[in-house]
């Protein structure tokens, strides 16, 4: 009788557990919508390019007195030409399909303006946004005054202008793009970034380490070891690079991969590794007063922390005996690290703790996945993987799911082309890697989801593990 | 003499048991002790990882995008029917109408009769239901608060926490309208486009819509911006350019024309 009671007594509590819930909910509903709300959700939408009509630049001046601003105009109209076109965001008019002449028609619309151009006009060939810009010379000084309007609503998204000298006419161009980008997205885009890479330019017999910007123009080479220069990495600031090279010892007379910092903005280069064996695969700690590398010191390759000045501070991995484990990766908040590994058979991903805690392979599929790189949000990695007969690029999340194949190309021969060693733009809108399509190692950008390759260099040399700065303004 | 050697087999044997005894007990005593006071730390067994041998991915083809999932939208778009606000709302208010017209008949007898005795009694019967309902009132705020209390306690709100408010439709009714619902959506997935520049970005808006017998948008209403005014505006423009939506069925006029239908725009990668 007295179990009975009890059972009773807690069934009622139950009830009124279940009711308060109930009423709880109840009490959540109504928040969102009315209660008989027909709710239909609409996802997925289809994406479309935005048309742009994008009118030569007008010169301001007197043509006379500067005889190459029209190669100037041209320069500053192709470099961001080619900015808003990698972008992905634009369908460009063909220039060919404007109904104004936008030599006789000024840079602001006409109520604004007399002389000025008229929405209606770029509103019937179906253009989403139109960008006017005008430059001007005067003596070294070079300026550019750019609008962006939105032409549906006959509103303006963007007004700037820019001023330095005439050699930084590219700077200057980028530096708009980069603004055009924000304006549309909230984000700059990743226009005034540059790329460290290793290449054999100055002669087959050597690899030396050369600076750029993303587009492939302002290449300077800046070593000179007349030796094999490999793994370059900038520092977070974009001031140092770190590399590897395989420099003769004056004592032995014995070459050893020994690792150096190159500061940029000095010129100032020192050793900051000399270990016996390997000292290569440099990467940076975000807040950028460490290097995380690879030693080979106790016989199998091993990743370590070290300061600029060579400083060891702590060997991250430890084994499994035997096991290598190379090419560390900080993700950018530097709480970990992606490297590559064979300690179960295979080369794999592997993601740990920055301080070797906790290690977890993240890569399942395959024979051969390495060169892991993190995506500027740290959700994603970047790694190419062995696949059949060659390399590819593929992305992933953090833990290893939704992989996702970026590349996949052919040799002009009809075999699968190599494409290696990927990296993010800053932006987190772009990849950067390697290919042999063409016969030679060459860089390539692509979307994040491979879509628009677009080949960076062209000439007939090879290019190794290239890096993607942040902007340098 | 026999017997002496009978006696020393005896005492042979007797002295081979003990010893055999003797060394059982000793193996047997010192495998315990070892077992007792010399443990060695236990066998770790590592975690095993399974390895499988998968190809990685082909390369997505960009002509086809993932097909929305249909069945899944549809579950998300209509929970189950009973839904649990109407029952806390209609409790009360039923209870009112069924007195209030007895009172008014009277109200009116008396009228007749024009007695006022009876007419002051009926005041204090109306004041009487007020103050009926004063309490009633009380009583459902304070389960309110009470309610309030419990959904704090019950902690914030997350993803699948919140029943989402269904519709009043059963059976045949919300099979029609399930389907109708099913075809509306696709109408406007058809028409839902974003610019290129916009895709990345986390934003949603909320719009009510309400159109009449033909399909024909009769009023967009956005209940909830998504902060981004483009985005609003490429929102818009999808429902401007599915109209006319599927005409609605007879019976749905109402809901469709009246309620409206509540449209949730987003765009998940």
């Amino acid at each position: 009788m007295l179990r009975s009671s009890f059972a009773h007594v807690s069934f009622c509590s139950l009830l009124t557990l279940f009711s308060f819930s109930h009423f709880a909910r109840a009490a959540d509903a109504p928040e969102e919508t009315s209660p008989a709300q027909v709710q239909i959700d609409v996802n997925q939408a289809k994406t479309k390019k935005s048309l742009l009509a994008f009118p030569p630049l007008q010169f301001i001046g007197n043509p006379a007195t500067n005889k190459n601003f029209q190669a100037i105009g041209a320069e500053l109209f192709r470099v961001i030409f080619n900015d808003l076109s990698v972008s992905s965001y634009f369908q460009f008019i063909s220039q060919t399909a404007f109904l104004e002449d936008t030599a006789k028609t000024s840079i602001r619309p006409f109520p604004t303006d007399a002389n000025g151009f008229k929405f209606d006009s770029w509103k019937q060939i179906g253009a989403d946004f139109l960008v006017r810009g005008s430059f001007a010379i005067a003596g070294d000084t070079l300026s550019l005054e750019t609008y962006v309007y939105s032409v549906s609503r006959g509103t303006v998204v963007l007004a700037k202008k820019y001023r330095g000298s005439l050699a930084t006419a590219r700077r200057i161009a980028h530096t708009f793009s980069n603004d055009f980008m924000e304006g549309l997205t909230g984000t700059k885009g990743m226009f005034l970034s540059r790329i460290t890479v290793s290449s054999d330019k100055a002669g087959s017999k050597y690899k030396e380490i050369y600076v750029m910007d993303w587009d492939g123009a302002n290449m300077d080479k800046v070593t000179n070891h007349k030796s094999v220069a490999l793994s370059p990495t900038w520092s977070p600031d974009a001031t140092k690079i770190a590399y590897t090279a395989f420099v003769q010892r004056a004592k032995t007379k014995t070459r050893n991969a020994d690792m150096f910092v190159y500061e940029l903005t000095t010129g100032k280069r020192w050793l900051v590794s000399y270990r016996q064996g390997i000292n290569s695969g440099a990467a940076f700690d975000p807040a950028g007063n460490e290097i995380y590398l690879t030693l080979s010191q106790s016989g199998t390759p091993d990743i370590y922390k070290m300061g600029l000045d060579g400083t060891l501070e702590t060997r991250i991995t430890n084994g499994p005996r035997g096991a290598m484990n190379v090419e560390p990766s900080a993700s950018p908040d530097g709480k970990k690290l992606a490297f590559s590994s064979d300690r179960s058979g295979n080369p794999m991903v592997y993601v740990m703790n920055s301080d070797g805690s906790n290690p977890t392979r993240v890569t399942f599929a395959g024979k051969y996945n390495a060169t892991p790189s993190w995506s500027p949000d740290g959700k994603k990695l970047v790694f190419s993987g062995w696949s059949d007969d060659h390399f590819d690029i593929f992305t992933m999340n953090a833990d290893g799911t939704g992989m996702i194949r970026i590349t996949s190309a052919r040799k002009p021969n009809g075999k699968w082309a190599q494409n290696e060693d990927p990296v993010f733009s800053i932006d987190g809108r772009h990849l950067m890697y390697t290919s042999n399509r063409t016969g030679n190692n060459q860089i390539y950008i692509s979307n994040l989801d491979g879509s628009e390759e677009r080949r960076i260099t062209s000439d007939s040399s090879n290019y190794f593990k290239p890096k993607w700065s942040k902007n340098i303004e | 003499m026999k017997n002496e050697l009978e006696e020393l087999e005896q005492k042979k044997l007797s002295r081979y048991v003990k010893l055999s005894i003797f060394f059982h007990v000793a193996v047997f005593l010192a495998f315990t002790l070892k077992a007792t006071f010399f443990t060695e730390p236990p066998i770790q067994f590592e975690k095993a990882i399974r390895v499988d041998i998968v190809g990685l991915p082909d390369k997505p083809s960009a002509e086809l995008p993932p097909a929305p999932s249909p069945v899944a939208k549809k579950e998300d778009a209509k929970p189950e029917p009973p839904p649990p606000p109407q029952k806390t709302e209609t409790k009360v208010p039923p209870k009112l109408p069924k007195v209030l017209p007895k009172v008014d008949l009277q109200a009116v007898n008396l009228d007749k009769v024009k007695n006022k005795q009876k007419q002051k009694q009926a005041l204090q019967k109306l004041k009487q239901m007020e103050a009926l309902e004063e309490i009633q009132k009380d009583v459902e705020t304070e389960k309110k608060k009470k309610i309030a209390q419990a959904t704090a306690a019950a902690g914030a709100k997350y993803k699948g926490n919140v029943l989402a408010p269904g519709t009043e439709l059963t059976g045949v009714n919300k099979l029609q309208a399930d389907n109708y619902i099913s075809e509306v959506h696709k109408h406007m997935i058809d028409s839902w486009t974003l610019p290129e520049y916009l895709k990345n970005r986390k934003l949603r808006t909320d719009v009510l819509v309400r159109f009449d017998e033909n399909g024909n948008i009769l009023s967009k209403q956005v209940t909830k911006p998504s902060g981004n005014p483009a985005f609003d505006e490429f929102v818009l423009e999808a429902i401007q350019k599915s109209s006319p939506v599927p005409a609605p069925p007879a019976k749905f006029v109402r809901l469709s024309a009246v309620q409206g239908f509540l449209f949730r725009f987003s765009h998940d990668f």
